[in-house]
């Protein structure tokens, strides 16, 4: 064999083998169909020609030779569409790569979106970006609900109505200086008026340029709200002590005071003179009484003693009784079925008082009072920043000349009082009996339109408590009574008006002194019928710790306590002290004959 | 002299040639070295057809047919290496 045959044989071989590997090795998924056809045209030329010139150089034959230059000219067009199908494929295979590639960032980029949207509407906050023309670009949902669909305007157009940015903007004061600014902003919508807290911060692109502002909106109206309560209630706690510790002492006085007067009633006869001052001093002694109890109310002592009842009646006969005079009326739209709540029955009444009192003092030329009693329930996040759930909501409206903005805010203030004589006491003590019966007090006024007073207290699902008779007789009785007090006028006076009721009496100063004589009385089998003693012991041993003393050296002993406050939880949970009843102070012979007779006379409630 | 047909092979060989060459400096296929090489040797075997008829004609005979070998060898190489990548790639897949 002579070299160009060699060399044609080694060109049959390759051609050869490569027509076999592209028949058996290479996939369609490398090269499409087109491909693989073009390219084994390619190399089926080349390898016929091969074989030509290996018959024709080996001296096997000469046949093929004038066909081969036609083949070969077919060679360069096959392996030129070969490319061009390769190349075809290849941008086709690169353009779905780059297709997939963009749809999987977009359905990134969605459900990016998609989460952002979604943290930005559970924030709650109103959030909107604005670029440096102040046009508003976005809107979180909260921001849509808080102030309209304003995408594509400019802020201060859309959000205030004006044809230039506002002053004191903070988008744009942290446009000049990149930082973050905050501003309140309030707005009055009828009787409401809507604080916001508006929070910007400036978005800066790679070049360090700000190119926007977010504007976060937050609603801080019942944050604000609930301030103000606050310092309502430590203004309240504090003036509180002060009245409180004044009227007390007060309390001492006018208690010995009263007392004597209606135990010189009781000595004196019934049409002289002497009677008719004495009637005329325990009247001026009750008005105190009335003032002190006010203030006693009003300060930190005045936990209610609460009876379960339904206070429709309560609120009417209050309403009818507090009523000024001619030319003022109520009506009444009391709801049937009303939900019994748990009340202090006189500290509910002294409330309706003060506010038919002052509406009717609010229509000097007469009018009518509304007065409405409903059930309420009261949701999550309620104004009243009560808890949700059953409420009984009392109403009052006035026809008067409504109440100003300036004194609104101040109503309930201790000692505030826009009426020539008024102690400025009356609402006061109303905010603060309804606070401690859970409740809540609200108004609503505007000047010339009247104002409206709602209370709402806390329904309860108990049984409502039959309420006892109103007496007014002197009872007598027998029995060994042990009286304790810190004040020796009170300790005469109970000392002159036990004896006259027919009660052996000793008399102890201090809750030591007390459990020593009931343990000695014990001891000599001489036991006490009664222990009365005052809560109150400032420079000693307490009614309440004393109380506990003598019960544990006789469980059966029937122990009252006495007190001006309505002291802490004593007075309100007698049973859980073991006490079996109250005598507020200052009191009358008739109200302690009564209350000696109603617990010496019957069995112990239970403990 | 010269065959009608072996220039107008030539004449086509150049047209192509001017294709491959650009998409080689394009670097528009990856992996067709071996494919371009062989164009090129069965180029240049058409160009030396073309002189052995007017210079030297053994030696650009024999020339040609070195060519067209080493054409096929080029071509049988370019489809082993597509071969190859395509296993490997098979592999990486099932892996």
């Amino acid at each position: 064999m002579n070299l160009i045959a060699f060399f044609d044989l080694i060109a049959a071989a390759g051609f050869g083998a490569a027509v076999l590997i592209v028949i058996f090795f290479v996939s369609r998924d490398y090269f499409h169909f087109q491909s693989r056809v073009l390219l084994l045209l390619s190399l089926s030329v080349c390898l016929l020609v091969s074989i030509s010139n290996v018959l024709e150089h080996a001296g096997i034959t000469e046949y093929f030779d004038p066909f081969e230059d036609y083949l070969e000219i077919l060679f360069t067009p096959f392996f030129l569409f070969f490319l061009f199908s390769v190349h075809a494929k290849l941008n086709h295979d690169q353009r779905l790569t780059a297709e997939a590639a963009l749809r999987s960032a977009l359905e990134k980029a969605e459900a990016e979106h998609s989460k952002l949207e979604a943290i930005l509407a559970a924030i709650g906050d109103g959030i909107s970006i604005q670029d440096r023309n102040f046009k508003v670009l976005y809107q979180n949902k909260v921001q849509k609900e808080m102030a309209g669909d304003h995408v594509g305007k400019f802020c201060y157009e859309a959000y205030e109505q004006r044809s230039e940015p506002c002053r004191g903007c903070p988008v744009e004061a942290s446009f000049f200086d990149s930082r973050v600014h905050k501003a309140e902003r309030s707005a009055t919508r009828g009787n409401d008026t809507q604080y916001v807290e508006i929070t910007a911060s400036p978005i800066i692109n790679h070049k360090g340029e700000v190119y926007a502002g977010i504007e976060v909106v937050r609603d801080v109206t019942n944050r604000k709200r609930m301030t103000e309560e606050i310092l309502k209630a430590q203004k309240l706690e504090s003036i509180g002590l002060l009245a409180g510790g004044i009227a007390h002492d007060f309390n001492n006085l006018l208690a010995a005071i009263l007392g004597n007067i209606s135990l010189a009633k009781t000595y004196a006869a019934s049409d002289s003179k002497v009677m008719a001052k004495l009637e005329a001093a325990e009247k001026a002694s009750l008005r105190g009484r009335e003032l002190t109890k006010q203030l006693l109310t009003f300060s930190k002592g005045g936990t209610p003693v609460k009876k379960v009842m339904n206070i429709n009646r309560l609120v009417r006969e209050s309403s009818i009784f507090s009523l000024p005079g001619a030319g003022v009326k109520c009506i009444f739209a009391l709801s049937d079925g009303l939900w019994p709540v748990e009340v202090d029955a006189s500290q509910l009444s002294q409330v309706v008082n003060n506010l038919v009192i002052n509406a009717g003092q609010a229509m000097p030329e007469g009018g009518l009072i509304h007065v409405s009693t409903e059930n309420i329930m009261l949701s999550p996040g309620n104004s009243t920043f009560l808890a949700p759930g059953k409420y009984v909501c009392i109403g009052f409206t006035d026809q008067g000349q409504g109440i100003g903005a300036g004194h609104l805010s101040r109503i309930f203030d201790p000692f505030y009082s826009t009426k020539t004589g008024g102690t400025g006491l009356g609402l006061a003590t109303a905010f603060s009996i309804i606070k401690n019966h859970g409740g809540h007090i609200t108004v609503k006024s505007s000047p010339g339109a009247g104002a409206k007073f709602q209370i709402y207290l806390p329904a309860v699902e108990k049984g409502i408590e039959p309420t006892p008779a109103k007496d007014d007789e002197l009872f007598t009785g027998q029995g060994r009574i042990l009286f304790m007090d810190d004040d020796a006028a009170v300790r005469i006076l109970a000392q002159d008006m036990l004896q006259h009721l027919g009660y052996k009496i000793v008399l102890a100063n201090n809750g030591m002194e007390a459990v020593n004589i009931y343990k000695a009385a014990m001891e000599e089998n001489n036991p006490f019928d009664a222990v009365i003693l005052d809560l109150e012991v400032p420079s000693g041993m307490g009614g309440s710790e004393a109380g506990k003393k003598i019960l544990t050296i006789n469980p059966a002993a029937k122990i009252l306590v006495s007190s001006g406050y309505s002291n802490e939880s004593v007075m309100a949970n007698l049973g859980k002290y073991g006490f079996v009843g109250i005598i507020p102070k200052p009191y009358k012979i008739q109200e302690l004959s009564r209350k000696l007779h109603d617990y010496l006379g019957n069995p112990l409630p239970k403990r | 002299m010269f065959q009608e047909s072996e220039l107008i092979n030539l004449c086509v060989s150049l047209i192509t040639l001017v294709i491959v060459v650009s998409a080689i400096r394009r670097h528009e296929i990856p992996g067709f070295a071996w494919f371009y090489a062989g164009f090129c040797c069965i180029f240049a075997a058409a160009v030396f057809t073309l002189i052995e008829g007017v210079l030297w004609n053994e030696l650009f005979n024999t020339l040609e047919h070195i060519s067209y070998g080493l054409g096929g060898v080029s071509f049988a190489a370019g489809c082993l290496e597509i071969a190859v990548k395509q296993q490997k790639r098979q592999g990486r897949e099932a892996q």
